[in-house]
């Protein structure tokens, strides 16, 4: 798998050249805007990993393999569900946080559900960018289809993750 | 020279970026009181593979999004949202929601015209739930790095179904509680 590496620096370089080529003001914005997000990854990300590294031997393995572990079943997917709901942190945050959760033991179907729950609600978002941005009925809709459906995305991934011979 | 410096200082006095030192260093002294300093060192030093793996592939992915966001046309992305709510119209826009690159502020003022244009809820919010559920360029550039191949694999094979269903489970609940008068024009 490890091998996506240099095929998307292949093709990164490859749409790189070819902007460049036929669309050298387009190519400029791409780069302003690339030196814009790297930003997060010299700071934030790095920090982030540091934060988890340190977070990682505090968190109690048997707590969160009992709440989210692969034995907890629809039960820890309810649970997780909730705990997505509750974190309103951006990706870089985010996604460490998760590497301590699997490192602790928490099961992929549990995390799915915990994922999907986080990118649906995303507090930091919903509230801050597509309230202002879609008004109420636009954001209470979706958040109310998405409510309905959220459970089934964990118990769907337990036999995925059986169907793929998974474990974490 | 001052350019590449206030670049450097842009990264440091970042709101999000305190709060993560803030509790990074409160993690640190926790681990040190609790398990001694030989614990912290190899805490600390545990993140070497994902460093390797971040410096290796990230810059790639971000040149790579930064890239399809100039060349993709706002106007072909209205056009696949445009398409309409039948199957076509909810497929291109779970297709166009998992591709698009590009934040919450690229991506909701194109939904907020085409709401406004009267499109249906199936399609715009199969749309925004891809785009939050599936996005290809957030799964490359976070979630592989951090927590490896496995966990996005089962996600997106469990998950792909859900931005349709939810599209149309929103359409179904618009008409059991239609919105309010004048909605549309706000």
């Amino acid at each position: 798998m490890i091998y996506i590496v240099p095929l998307i620096w292949l093709g990164t370089i490859c749409l790189a050249i070819h902007t460049w080529r036929n669309h050298p003001e387009k190519f400029a914005t791409a780069m302003r805007s690339f030196a814009r997000t790297a930003r997060i990854f010299l700071g934030v990300v790095p920090m982030a990993l540091i934060a988890a590294g340190f977070l990682s031997p505090l968190v109690p393995g048997d707590l969160v393999g009992r709440l989210l572990g692969e034995t907890a079943g629809l039960t820890g997917v309810m649970i997780a569900i909730l705990i997505g709901f509750c974190i309103p942190v951006p990706p870089p945050v985010f996604f460490p946080l998760m590497a301590v959760l699997l490192g602790a033991g928490a099961g992929y179907s549990q995390l799915t559900a915990l994922i999907a729950s986080w990118n649906v609600f995303a507090a930091h978002r919903t509230l801050g960018i597509e309230l202002p941005i879609m008004g109420r009925y636009f954001v209470a809709l979706r958040i109310l289809a998405s409510l309905a459906i959220l459970p089934l995305s964990g118990l769907i991934a337990i036999p995925v993750v059986e169907w793929l011979g998974f474990a974490p | 020279m001052q350019s590449v410096f206030d670049y450097f200082r842009s990264i440091i006095f970042d709101r999000l970026f305190a709060i993560v030192a803030v509790i990074a260093a409160v993690c640190g002294a926790l681990l040190y009181e609790l398990k001694g300093p030989e614990e912290v060192w190899r805490a600390f030093l545990s993140n070497e593979g994902v460093f390797l793996l971040v410096a290796s592939l990230v810059p790639a992915a971000l040149m790579l999004s930064a890239l399809i966001e100039v060349l993709l046309s706002r106007e072909l992305v209205e056009k696949w949202l445009g398409v309409g709510s039948g199957f076509k119209g909810i497929m291109l826009a779970t297709f166009a929601g998992a591709f698009v690159p590009g934040g919450p502020f690229l991506c909701f003022p194109i939904v907020l015209a085409l709401y406004r244009a009267g499109a249906d809820w199936a399609p715009l919010i199969t749309f925004v739930s891809s785009w939050s559920i599936l996005s290809a360029m957030r799964i490359i550039v976070f979630e592989v790095p951090f927590v490896g191949f496995e966990l996005p694999i089962v996600r997106v094979l469990s998950c792909i179904w859900l931005p349709p269903v939810i599209g149309l489970t929103a359409r179904y609940i618009a008409r059991i509680w239609p919105p309010p008068l004048g909605e549309r024009d706000r």
